[in-house]
C-alpha cells in the first residue's frame, strides 16, 4: 500500500512541477522558441517550482516528525510556533544586512530560530500536560514572534520594511532566484536526510517512552537528531520563503490512514504530500483573479486551517472518552 | 484660520493650478506664477517632440509600477518612451511581474536606487539574476520615486533624468 502510495505522489509532484513550469504571467514560456522565453524558464519558473517541491517535501516531513516525535497530531511547525521563531531570526538576519554580507546568514539565522523554538516546545511537553503545553507554548511563541518581527521591521531604515510583516508571517516563493534555492537545497536535503532515518524509532516512541527505551531507543539522542532535522528543514525554507501554514498539519493527516497510522511510515508520503500540496497552492494563487497576488502563506492557512478545527475537536473528544 | 482643501495633483497641468491656488491663498500670486512659468520653460526644453524612441518599464518596491494615469506616465511619455504598464492596461499604482517586463522587452528600466539602499523583501528584486539579464538589454535610468509620486516643480528632475537616459537609447536597439 505504501509503495503504491508513494508512487501516486511521485507522479502527482511530477506533474504539478512541470505544471509550475508552464503557469504563470506568460503561458508555456518555452513556445516563445527564443531567449526570453528560457530565460524565464530558468530564472523564475525553476527556482519557484524547486523551492515548492523542497519547501513542500520539507514542512510535510516536519510536520510527520513533529506528530510522531511529539505523539500529538496538532503539531505542526507554523502552528506550534517554529516556523515564526524561525522567521523571527530570519527578519533579524536580513535586515540587519547580514544576510547581504554574508548570504549563508540568511538560512544559518532561520535554523537556529527553529531550533531554539523545537528546544523550548519539548521542555514544555516534558514539564507539562501534553497538548495543553505544547499549543500553549506554541501561542506564546508565536505571539512573541510575530511582535518581534514587526518591532524589527518598524526599526529598519527603508520604508517599506515595516509593510513586510505579511511577507513574512504569510509566505511566497514569487521571485526568489537560483540563488536562494542554492543556500536553501543543501540544509533542506540535509534536515530531511537526518529525520527520514528515524521513522523506526518514531514507531517504538508511539509505544510510549519506556517502552522505546526498552527497545533499544537512545531518547535523547534521538531529541537531538530530530531536534537538528527539523531545525534545519523549517529554519531553512521559512528563511527563504516566510511562514508557509498548515502544510505540516495537512500533509500527514491525508496519508496517515492510507499507511496504517504507523508514526515512521508517513514519513515520505508526508513529505511527498507537502510538496504537492505546496506546489498545487503556488499554481493557484497564480491563478486566482486577484488584482495582486495571493500570498502563498495566506492560501494554505485558509485552505489548511479546518483541517487544524477537525483534529482539535477530534482530540477533544478523545480527551472527553479517556 | 482659513482651510485651503487641495486635490491629489497627478498631471503636471494640476499641479500648476494648485501651485497658483496655493500661491493666492498665501498672497504671493507673483511667486506662484514665476514658478508655474519656470515649470513650463524646463518642461519646453527638455519634452522630446518627435515619435517615441523606444518602451520604458518602472520597476518600484514590491513590483509596483505606474500605468494609466500615473504621473510616471506623462513624464515618461513627454520623455520620448512609451510605458509598458500603460500598454498592458494596468492602473496608475499597478503591479508588474519580473517576467512580464522580460517579455515586453524594454529599452529603457526605471528603477530607484534611493528605496533600494537598504535591504527590504519589496525591494530586492534589484538583486535578482534576471534584472542582469534585464539590464543587458536596456539602458537604466535611476529615477527617485519621491520625485515621481506628486506632480510638482521637481517633476521636473524626472524629466532631466529621463532626458539623459533618451540619449543613450537608440530606438530599436534592444534586442529581440
Amino acid at each position: 500500500m505504501n509503495r503504491r502510495l508513494i508512487g501516486a505522489l511521485l507522479v502527482l509532484v511530477a506533474a504539478l512541477y512541470a505544471l509550475s513550469l508552464a503557469v504563470g504571467p506568460v503561458w508555456w514560456p518555452w513556445r516563445l522558441g527564443d531567449a526570453i522565453g528560457w530565460t524565464i524558464v530558468w530564472e523564475l519558473r525553476v527556482p519557484r517550482a524547486s523551492l515548492g517541491l523542497l519547501i513542500g517535501g520539507a514542512l510535510g516531513l516536519s510536520g510527520a516528525v513533529l506528530q510522531g516525535w511529539l505523539r500529538n497530531p496538532l503539531a505542526e511547525p507554523g502552528v506550534i510556533g517554529v516556523s515564526s521563531c524561525a522567521g523571527f531570526a530570519a527578519v533579524c538576519a536580513f535586515y540587519s544586512g547580514l544576510a547581504a554580507a554574508f548570504t549563508l546568514a540568511l538560512p544559518l539565522a532561520g535554523i537556529l530560530g527553529a531550533a531554539i523554538a523545537v528546544a523550548l516546545l519539548m521542555n514544555a511537553v516534558r514539564s507539562g500536560t501534553g497538548t495543553v503545553s505544547l499549543l500553549l507554548m506554541g501561542v506564546a511563541i508565536n505571539a512573541i514572534a510575530a511582535a518581534a518581527i514587526a518591532l524589527v521591521l518598524a526599526m529598519s531604515p527603508n520604508p517599506f520594511a515595516f509593510q513586510e510583516i505579511s511577507l513574512w508571517l504569510a509566505g511566497s516563493i514569487v521571485d526568489r532566484d537560483l540563488r536562494y534555492l542554492a543556500i536553501a537545497a543543501p540544509f533542506l536535503l540535509l534536515g530531511g536526510a537526518i529525520v527520514l532515518g528515524a521513522g523506526r524509532w518514531l514507531d517504538a516512541l508511539a509505544l510510549g517512552e519506556d517502552t522505546a527505551k526498552s527497545l533499544g531507543a537512545d531518547t535523547r539522542s534521538l531529541g537531538l537528531r530530530l531536534t537538528l532535522g527539523v531545525g534545519l528543514m523549517v529554519g531553512a525554507a521559512t528563511s527563504i520563503a516566510g511562514v508557509i501554514g498548515f502544510v505540516g498539519l495537512v500533509a500527514p493527516h491525508l496519508v496517515r490512514a492510507k499507511v496504517g497510522y504507523r508514526p515512521g511510515a508517513t514519513l515520505v508520503p508526508s513529505m511527498l504530500m507537502g510538496a504537492v500540496l505546496v506546489l498545487a497552492a503556488d499554481i493557484v494563487v497564480r491563478l486566482l483573479p486577484t488584482a495582486y497576488e495571493l500570498q502563498l502563506g495566506v492560501f494554505t492557512s485558509l485552505v489548511g486551517a479546518p483541517f487544524l478545527v477537525r483534529a482539535v475537536r477530534k482530540a477533544r473528544a478523545a480527551w472527553l472518552a479517556a | 484660520m482659513p482651510i485651503l482643501e487641495l486635490h491629489w495633483a497627478s498631471t503636471l497641468a494640476e499641479s500648476e493650478t494648485l501651485i497658483a491656488r496655493m500661491a493666492k491663498a498665501l498672497g504671493n500670486e507673483v511667486e506662484g506664477r514665476r514658478l508655474v512659468e519656470k515649470m513650463q520653460a524646463d518642461r519646453q526644453v527638455l519634452a522630446w517632440t518627435q515619435p517615441p524612441v523606444g518602451t520604458a518599464a518602472v520597476l518600484q518596491a514590491n513590483r509596483g509600477t505606474n500605468g494609466r494615469g500615473s504621473l510616471m506616465n506623462e513624464l515618461l511619455g513627454l520623455s520620448g518612451f512609451r510605458n509598458l504598464a500603460a500598454e498592458l492596461g494596468l492602473p496608475a499604482f499597478g503591479r508588474m511581474s519580473l517576467e512580464t517586463v522580460l517579455a515586453g522587452q524594454p529599452d529603457l528600466l526605471v528603477l530607484d536606487a534611493e528605496t533600494n539602499a537598504n535591504p527590504a523583501r519589496g525591494t530586492e528584486f534589484v538583486d535578482h539574476h534576471l534584472m542582469k539579464v534585464l539590464e543587458e538589454r536596456a539602458k537604466v535610468a535611476q529615477v527617485p520615486m519621491k520625485y515621481a509620486v506628486c506632480a510638482g516643480p521637481e517633476s521636473v528632475e524626472v524629466l532631466r533624468r529621463l532626458a539623459e537616459a533618451r540619449a543613450a537609447v537608440k530606438p530599436g536597439t534592444a534586442a529581440r
